[in-house]
């Protein structure tokens, strides 16, 4: 059974009324129409062609002489040229971006962290400063706390070569507040 | 019962004849012609099917073949080249149809509605009753299914074959053929 067969049997079984129908339609065409449209085709492909030879002319008075290539060839190795060169071209591009945006993910990190870096050494932080500190930080501004936690820093420098450095302490810390300042450490 | 007339392939030249000829520049362009005068009725009225309007079905049939010519040298012979023919009529229709409708419709039944008015308005269209309303019903298809029922009614292409055209499988192919079908004659039946 051939293919015609096949979708005949197959249209009757499904539409009976559609497949009783003659297939036809009622589309015309000029006369001539398709003998004409031969000649057309091969008209506008020699059309194609001459656009394409005309993007690499040189007028007729050059002085250059040209290798005995056919159109066709030359054509092909120039856009294979040109190709090269844009991908080379793009490639660089590609390139450069990707370095630029390493470079600036690169400084970013290291500004980030330069300022964020805390650098604590043996002795900068003590209990009772950073007590103090937390006493007093609803109450005083932050320049007032940096303040405290710089003379309490100089405070404790001077009281290892004095003993009289506690008492000061103790007195700098009554003047501040009515908080006996040997709480502080109780807690 | 098929007009042969529409059918009418010159089968005197093989796809092996014309794809070596092709490939010889001193006989590519000889070669070119047998294939239009083999092909071109076949793949013009799928087109005109397709679109209605005769210039419109001209301009695509030259765009087709000039599409061939460019990429025959390319054809890696895995279908007959008549069916690889109708797979760049099918794609560059059906995005012409596309670009029409957003173009200057808004919905597909002012798609539709233009379409009907071309068949009944346009020139070059010169049928019977039973063959206008047969066309009509083929209009209110959405045009993938449209495109199916022209290739399996009309072109009796084989649904393996469309299936390599479309990309489809063949069960749907056969699925989108039969309510198609069906559709087509509940219209013609209302409308008697």
């Amino acid at each position: 059974m051939n293919s015609r067969d096949e979708i005949e049997d197959e249209l009757k079984e499904m539409t009976p009324y559609l497949s009783s129908l003659q297939k036809s339609h009622p589309f015309k065409v000029p006369s001539t129409y398709f003998e004409e449209m031969e000649v057309k085709l091969i008209s506008s492909i020699n059309k194609q062609g001459k656009d394409e030879e005309t993007i690499f002319s040189f007028p007729e008075e050059h002085p250059f002489n040209v290798p005995g290539y056919r159109d066709e060839e030359l054509h092909e190795k120039e856009i294979r040229a040109t190709s090269a060169i844009t991908k080379k071209i793009s490639d660089y591009k590609l390139w450069l971006a990707a370095a630029s945006v390493a470079v600036v993910a690169v400084a970013s990190t290291t500004l980030f962290f330069k300022d964020h870096s805390i650098e604590i050494t043996p002795g900068t932080v003590t209990t009772e400063s950073v007590a103090s500190d937390l006493m007093y930080a609803s109450e005083v501004d932050e320049a007032m706390v940096v303040e405290l936690y710089l003379q309490d820093q100089q405070q404790t420098t001077e009281q290892n070569n004095s003993s009289d450095n506690a008492n000061d302490e103790n007195n700098f810390l009554r003047d501040v507040t009515d908080i006996d300042p040997n709480l502080i450490y109780e807690m | 019962m098929f007009s042969e007339s529409l059918l009418n392939m010159d089968q005197t030249i093989s796809d092996e004849e014309i794809l070596r000829q092709f490939s010889n520049e001193a006989e590519k362009e000889k070669a070119f012609t047998l294939l239009v005068h083999r092909d071109q009725k076949r793949i013009y009225y799928f087109i005109r099917r397709m679109v209605i309007d005769h210039d419109d079905a001209n301009d695509l049939t030259q765009d087709v073949f000039i599409k061939v010519w460019n990429h025959l040298s390319s054809f890696k012979g895995e279908s007959a080249i008549i069916h690889w023919i109708y797979k760049i009529a099918v794609n560059h229709t059906y995005t012409f149809l596309e670009k029409k409708k957003k173009k200057f419709t808004w919905s597909s039944l002012d798609d539709e509605n233009e379409l009907v008015n071309k068949l009944h308005a346009g020139k070059y269209i010169d049928g019977d009753a039973i063959q206008m309303k047969l066309q009509e019903g083929i209009l209110t298809l959405p045009p993938k299914q449209r495109i199916v029922f022209q290739l399996r009614y009309f072109d009796e292409i084989a649904y393996e074959e469309m299936s390599k055209m479309l990309g489809t499988s063949t069960g749907a192919l056969k699925a989108s053929y039969h309510k198609a079908a069906e559709k087509i004659e509940a219209f013609m039946i209302r409308n008697q």
